[in-house]
């Protein structure tokens, strides 16, 4: 089942020149336990992205659109993609025609079950007298699961129309900001998914014990004593690599690898099924980056954990990610398996991003950089937002935004002549 | 090797065209500095308010002698603070009036019955008071009734009046026809019921102050006048009339003297007309002060006076002292010569003063002629001034002179002749006195009138109490003292009476309320106040008008002063960061620790309240803040490359620190003054309200301390009010522009 | 904890060495100005030469300036003050029952200002951009930038001379007809009142300013990316953090307070040791003057004191 499928998704920011199209429409899958990197230039919208998946967008962040499924059962999912199928196109009454439909076939159901939920509640009661009911307890409890399927069923599909599984259909009002501490959010957060920040050096609140800080993190989401969740935090200090004493320092007498770590511990506190790690090692210098992209790679094949890792360095996805997916000026550029983005890229700006970083394992090839600068993102170029940097653009690409093409299974590249270009960008690695 | 660096450096001068290049491209870039700092605060709404309100009280403090409603020290006239009875009069257009009969000093108890007064023409009208309904204030007061205008018989060169059990008065006619070799006396009663003459044999150069006995008790009084010539001494005596014999006029006894070895230069005066042994008459003369006893003949069985003459000589004394000569003083129509003491025995005043024309006062012993003391009065700061006349009233030989442009009364110590109270009783007013300081007995105060038309009450002091501008234009003649009105519980008392400019005759009491602060409004003299006046009169809309001048000055200045130190220091301790830095920054911190307002009040409680005593003052205790800002902005200045640059190239350190580093800095040092001017025109207003401000300036601190030392901060919204917002509004809008400016300079701040 | 103790141990000594520079610096202002405090012995022009030589004696000013200079040091330090020119008293009998007075308005309006003004400003800074920022900071620039007095002045027109809520002035007034502490707990609300009001513009301003460099700290996304409530996000983690630059600023804050407090107490006739001080400067009272404005200057460096040892707790980073 698919973890994370965000659809469709656009933030903006409103600034006083206008608006900043920051994430304007991605959509991409991660699945359980996978791990996806997120890659593309600073200011292309992946920080964005990943702040509008956990709600953390500033005050002046907007949702203007999309869907961010969340541990969204594969029948649903299946559902809702062929009501969206069926749906498209028509006027959002069907939609709502359908919804009161399946309420309709569902209230009955809910009655008789509570009807017979009783009942069997009755019978209970009157065990060892003599029986007045012709039904047997037995026979109910049957009736009762058949029913409970047949509602389950029809839940599903309620949830489906309904995108009851969208974290922005829980906390976002209806100009598309974010109600930041909506209660149900705040369950999800941490407990679900953990984010390891930008700039970890300064995630940690200076004035509290890092130790401490852990054990906030536990004791808000868990009923456990201080204590115990003092020891949890020792244990992860040692998981990531710590010396489980240093929990009582204050994060000013930790080295910025230790804070890293520390900020790792502090993600994995409450064992999330999906972390986003924000520039995990940017920060570092590069042999502490290797020993923290080494100490990721173990905690997520040990904890079996999804992971988004957001990044410009190509180097890091390579290492770590199972997928990849670029980005640019608020776009989805290519999307694909790592293997597949790396050997058989399918977009120019992949090509590009890839050309621009040397690698350490590959043959030693001539960095090439791309010309020109990003693209102002309050009134980005119209069309494939990369054209006017991109040597391969044509007429077509000024005008319509290029949709996802399926140049292999599961490889998706946005480019209007992703099929044409494939094989040309391959020919030249 | 000094030549050679001359040298050295004039080849290395650029030329001229080099130099208005340079000149030209700086300009320039500051220019667009300037333009992108503007481009940037310009967007801060805050700021621009307070850049606007600036801008405005600049506008008001530069157009304020022209915009503002009155002048700095206008105050308001007395009719609109006063509240006083008083009471006017149409005066007949056809006539020249020039004066209203007052009383003389010894008559002053004498009640208020009617105004007397007298044209150029030589008409005399008599406007009967009595006590009403005043038909100008509708309420209880003195009413000047129709008068009783008479023609008098002859064209009159001396006018003056007395009071018996009915008021006569007298009317000197000099331009005889018949030969030019005398004049004749008239003796009117005021309703012209009785008639007297008295011919003078030879036409008067000299006239006598009227000597007028009149006792409140009896209703009744004795008089006595003097006339002369350069040779002659004419003296009329009049003796009470007999009660109870209800006769009008008494009995008049009329003396003539010669004196040939001198000539008369002055007023002879009588000194004591009292009908008593020991009555005289003092004639000045060129030679010196002659003295003669006045021989009083009663009869033994009922004690009525039968005859009064001229006795002998009975001293003659010279102005010289101790060997020196002098002239006396000869005013125009000025007393020369006066009594300092009122009478301790039946006798009376002990001595006769005289002032000279070096400016020396001369006193001689009544009964001996012999001089008692001779003194030249010291007023401070006052170096050259006249005597014109010399007073009497009951503590001081009150003496009447000019400095300059400005008129002069000084209260006499009677037994030295020095200013009284450390020479410290004497003011200077606007204008000349053109009446004598009138001592006002129920009120310990003193009332004259100046050649400028104001009528001034001084204290005892000799301070100025009150200043009033008749109304009507103002006052056009001395100021008279009429008389009283005895009213239990009523604004009544001491009236007086002048003529003013649009020719009508204006009589008030001193006795009045003052009603100041005046809340705004319209008042009787058509002025208005738009916010109202403070308790001395003042205009607090002009007032606040005027104070923004002082307020941005040492708001501005007090600032300057105090960026520049810190400026330096800061400059200073962040380019020496050694030791000398570390003790710079000690220094600083253990100022910020200091209770700076406190210790501000002890400088200028030492110092003296002025304003530039507050500008010092301010800028030596308040420049630690900016100092650790501008310290931390040299610190990351130094740090950067063009710095290091500079070192390279052999800079020397004072170049370095302000050709280099201090460019930098002064971004912030000019947001940091804009923060001290606020403090600074707070911190002057606070000095000021605790009393330690300048009383020479007009500032709202000042305006709010005479609020609070005048007991009205409870009841004179309209005076607590304005300095306050006034104050308030420049320093929010100086500190408003420093906040926008912040954002300029501080670029992290923007967007909040 | 050791680096605590020895952070106060620290503290302590540089807060005395300042006290003793502070005293230093108030006898040489003494010794500078321009009014002789001798001179100013011989008041009444009867007195004899020998009195007045005796006076000088007894004052200590026949003595030279070092002399002078360690005796004044001893008394300041031993509390020991002299006699009053203008009142024959000793200083401290006059001052003691001041102090207290003063205590409780200066002390009582600058705690609440700094905790209701960290509360309001971390709350106002939080609900940035709206109707209660904007309001609430252009209140708090018109309070920073309005003359104590003044302010003193319109509340005394208002709550006492035309509400009557309060006494017009004083500090205890037995005829009120209250229990004592209730009296002067009225007589004083008034001007403190007005004094907290002065003081918590500033710190709100401050605060706010404070608050809003702290909301964009990584730190503030972290607690509110574990899931913390919005209350805990705004005081346990923002404003704690905000409060380290306000709690550097009590010493500038305490000096105005105090300047505030001094002026106030003129307003309301308030008898503390402000009054005192504008009485003694009045009179040149220079025994009287000096003792004060040591008082008042210890009052600012305990407070200073006590803020370095609050900053000390809140802030691990100092106690290295």
């Amino acid at each position: 089942m698919a973890l994370l499928e965000v659809k469709n998704l656009k933030v903006h920011f409103k600034i006083e020149e206008g608006w900043v199209k920051a994430v304007d429409g991605i959509s991409f899958i991660i699945e359980l336990g996978e791990t996806m990197g997120l890659v593309g230039e600073s200011g292309c919208g992946k920080t964005t992205a990943a702040y509008a998946i956990t709600q953390l967008l500033p005050p002046n962040g907007f949702i203007k659109g999309g869907h961010i499924f969340f541990k969204e059962p594969s029948r649903v999912t299946e559902l809702r993609r062929k009501y969206d199928e069926s749906l498209k196109g028509a006027s959002s009454n069907a939609r709502r025609k359908e919804i009161a439909r399946v309420t309709k076939k569902l209230d009955p159901l809910r009655g008789e079950q509570r009807r017979l939920q009783e009942e069997l509640g009755k019978l209970q009661q009157q065990r060892g007298r003599a029986p007045e009911s012709t039904a047997s307890p037995a026979a109910l409890k049957k009736r009762l699961d058949d029913l409970a399927t047949e509602a389950g069923g029809l839940e599903d599909r309620l949830s489906a129309l309904t995108y009851s599984y969208d974290l922005l259909r829980i906390s976002m009002r209806k100009d598309g900001s974010l109600d930041d501490y909506n209660e149900k959010i705040r369950k999800i957060r941490w407990t679900e998914i953990s984010m390891i920040f930008q700039g970890a050096m300064n995630a940690f609140n200076p004035v509290f014990k890092v130790g401490d800080q852990i054990v906030e993190a536990i004791v808000l989401h868990k009923d456990v004593s201080d204590d115990e969740a003092r020891e949890r935090a020792k244990e992860l200090f040692e998981f990531v690599g710590v010396g489980p004493d240093r929990i009582d320092n204050y994060p000013h007498e930790f080295s910025g690898g230790m804070k890293q770590r520390a900020m790792i511990a502090l993600a994995l506190a409450l064992n999330p099924s999906f972390i986003i790690a924000d520039e995990p090692t940017t920060a570092l210098d590069v042999i502490t980056q290797d020993r923290i992209l080494v100490e990721i790679r173990r905690l997520q094949e040990q904890l079996n954990m999804a992971m988004m890792i957001i990044t410009h360095d190509v180097s890091v996805v390579a290492e770590v990610s199972d997928n990849i997916a670029v980005m640019y000026a608020g776009l989805m550029m290519e999307v694909g398996k790592t293997t597949q983005v790396f050997k058989n890229t399918a977009h120019p700006y992949t090509a590009g991003l890839l050309g621009s970083f040397p690698s350490i394992k590959g043959k030693k090839k001539r960095l090439i950089s791309i010309p020109g600068f990003p693209p102002d993102l309050v009134n980005p170029p119209s069309g494939c937002p990369f054209h006017p940097r991109c040597q391969y653009a044509r007429q077509a690409c000024q005008e319509g935004r290029p949709k996802g093409v399926e140049v292999e299974p599961g490889h998706i590249s946005y480019c209007h002549y992703a099929k044409e270009l494939w094989d040309e960008l391959r020919r030249r690695e | 090797m000094k030549e050679k660096t001359e040298v050295t450096e004039q080849s290395k001068r650029p030329d001229a065209r080099d130099l208005q290049d340079a000149g030209i491209k700086t300009a320039k870039r500051v220019a667009i500095a300037l333009a992108g700092t503007w481009k940037i605060y310009r967007r801060s709404l805050t700021g621009m308010i307070g850049m606007g309100i600036v801008l405005g009280f600049l506008v008001v403090a530069v157009t304020a002698p022209w915009t503002a409603p009155y002048d700095a020290d206008f105050k308001a006239p007395a009719v609109d603070t006063f509240i006083a009875d008083y009471a006017f009069r149409d005066l007949p257009s056809d006539n020249n009036w020039t004066e209203v009969l007052g009383l003389t000093s010894s008559a002053r108890e004498r009640p208020l019955e009617r105004v007397m007064i007298y044209s150029e023409e030589g008409k005399v009208t008599i406007y009967p008071t009595t006590f009403g309904i005043s038909e100008e204030t509708n309420e209880i007061g003195i009413v000047i009734e129709e008068s009783s205008t008479e023609q008098l018989p002859a064209e009159a060169d001396y006018l003056d009046y007395a009071h018996f059990s009915q008021s006569f008065f007298f009317v000197l006619n000099s331009d005889n026809e018949k030969d030019n070799q005398s004049a004749t006396l008239y003796e009117y009663t005021y309703d012209f019921l009785y008639v007297r003459e008295h011919e003078i044999p030879f036409v008067p150069l000299y006239k006598s102050n009227l000597w007028n006995g009149y006792s409140p008790l009896y209703q009744v009084g004795r008089l006595a006048l003097a006339f002369a010539d350069d040779h002659n001494v004419w003296m009329i005596n009049k003796r009470p009339p007999d009660i109870s014999e209800s006769s009008r006029e008494g009995a008049t006894f009329t003396n003539n003297l010669t004196i040939s070895n001198a000539t008369i230069v002055g007023n002879p005066l009588v000194v004591d007309g009292d009908f008593a042994n020991g009555s005289m008459l003092i004639v000045p003369t060129d030679i010196g002060l002659m003295a003669y006893d006045l021989n009083v003949t009663k009869s033994l069985l009922t004690g009525k006076v039968l005859n009064v003459t001229i006795d002998a000589l009975r001293w003659e004394s010279d102005y010289s002292v101790e060997g020196e000569a002098f002239e006396p003083v000869v005013g125009d129509d000025m007393i020369i010569f006066q009594y300092p003491y009122q009478p301790t025995t039946a006798i009376g005043k002990e001595s006769v003063s005289v002032a000279t024309t070096d400016g020396r006062i001369i006193a001689y012993d009544r009964l001996t002629g012999n001089v008692t003391w001779s003194s030249k009065p010291i007023l401070p700061g006052i170096r050259d001034f006249e005597i014109s006349s010399l007073h009497s009233s009951p503590e001081y030989l009150v003496m009447v002179g000019r400095t300059g442009e400005k008129g002069l009364v000084a209260g006499l110590d009677p037994k030295t002749g020095r200013v009284g109270g450390n020479n410290s009783l004497f003011s200077t007013v606007d204008g000349y006195l053109n009446s004598p300081p009138q001592y006002v007995s129920g009120q310990y105060r003193f009332v004259f009138s100046t050649d400028k038309g104001t009528i001034y009450l001084i204290t005892n002091e000799m301070k100025v109490n009150a200043t009033f501008s008749a109304p009507r234009g103002g006052a056009v003649t001395p100021v008279a003292f009429l008389g009283n009105i005895y009213i239990e519980d009523s604004k009544t008392g001491n009236y007086f009476g002048v003529i003013t400019e649009d020719n009508s005759l204006f009589v008030e009491t001193l006795t009045g309320v003052n009603i100041a602060p005046l809340p705004p409004g319209t008042y009787p003299s058509g002025n208005y106040y738009p916010l109202g006046t403070d308790y001395e009169g003042h205009d607090i809309l002009t007032q606040v008008m005027f104070g923004t001048r002082a307020e941005l000055m040492v708001g501005v200045t007090a600032a300057f002063f105090s960026v520049v130190i810190g400026t330096i220091v800061g400059l200073v301790a962040g380019f020496y960061s050694g030791f000398v830095g570390e003790l710079l920054m000690r220094a600083t911190d253990v100022m910020l620790s200091l209770p700076y307002l406190v210790i501000m009040l002890l400088f200028a409680a030492a110092f003296g309240p002025s304003l530039f005593n507050i500008i010092i003052i301010f800028a030596i205790l308040s420049w630690a803040g900016i100092a650790r800002v501008i310290r931390s902005v040299t610190l990351s200045t130094r740090k950067r490359a063009f710095v290091d640059a500079a070192i390279v190239s052999g800079a020397s350190d004072m170049r370095l620190i302000f050709r280099h580093i201090g460019p930098n800095v002064l971004p912030y040092a000019f947001l940091y003054m804009t923060f001290m001017i606020s403090g600074a025109i707070v911190t002057e207003a606070i000095l000021a309200f605790l009393g330690f401000g300048d009383p020479n300036a007009i500032t709202w601190g000042m305006m709010l301390q005479y609020l609070q030392i005048s007991g009205h901060s409870l009841d004179a919204p309209w005076w607590l009010l304005p300095p306050g917002i006034a104050i308030t509004l420049l320093s929010l809008a100086f500190y408003l522009i420093g906040r926008a400016f912040d954002e300029v300079v501080n670029p992290r701040l923007r967007r909040r | 904890m050791a680096g605590m103790a020895r952070y106060v141990a620290m503290r302590s000594i540089q807060t005395f060495v300042t006290l003793l520079i502070i005293l230093t610096l108030i006898f040489i202002m003494f010794e500078a100005l321009p009014a002789r405090p001798q001179d100013l012995l011989a008041t009444t022009p009867n007195m004899q030469p020998s009195q007045i030589e005796f006076m000088i004696h007894l004052f200590g000013y026949d003595r030279p300036v070092l002399d002078r200079y360690a005796m004044y040091m001893v008394n300041m330090l031993t509390f020991d003050f002299g006699l009053s020119f203008s009142q024959a008293e000793e200083v401290w009998d006059i001052l003691k029952e001041r102090i207290p007075r003063t205590m409780l308005l200066f002390g009582g309006a600058t705690i609440l200002a700094y905790i209701i003004g960290i509360y309001l400003g971390a709350l106002i800074a939080w609900r940035r951009g709206g109707v209660l920022d904007g309001s609430s900071v252009v209140i708090s620039l018109v309070f920073y930038n309005m003359p104590s007095f003044w302010i003193g002045l319109i509340f005394l027109v208002v709550f006492a001379s035309e509400l009557n809520w309060f006494p017009l002035t004083g500090w205890y007034d037995p005829t009120d007809n209250l229990p004592y502490l209730v009296d002067i707990l009225w007589h004083v609300s008034l001007p403190m009142i007005v004094l907290l009001l002065l003081s918590l513009a500033g710190t709100i301003l401050l605060m706010r300013t404070a608050m809003l460099d702290v909301i964009g700290e990584n730190y503030m996304v972290t607690a509110k990316a574990i899931g913390l409530p919005e209350r805990k996000v705004l005081f346990k983690h923002g404003a704690r953090n905000a409060m380290l630059p306000v709690v550097t600023s009590f010493v500038i804050a305490f000096v105005f307070s105090i300047g505030g407090a001094v002026v106030l107490e003129n307003v309301f006739s308030f008898p503390g040791m402000g009054a005192l001080y504008i009485d003694a400067l009045f009179q040149l009272d220079f025994p009287v003057a000096q003792a004060t404005l040591y008082i008042i200057t210890l009052m600012v460096l305990l407070g200073n004191f006590a803020a370095d040892l609050i900053y000390g707790y809140l802030d691990p980073r100092v106690r290295m």
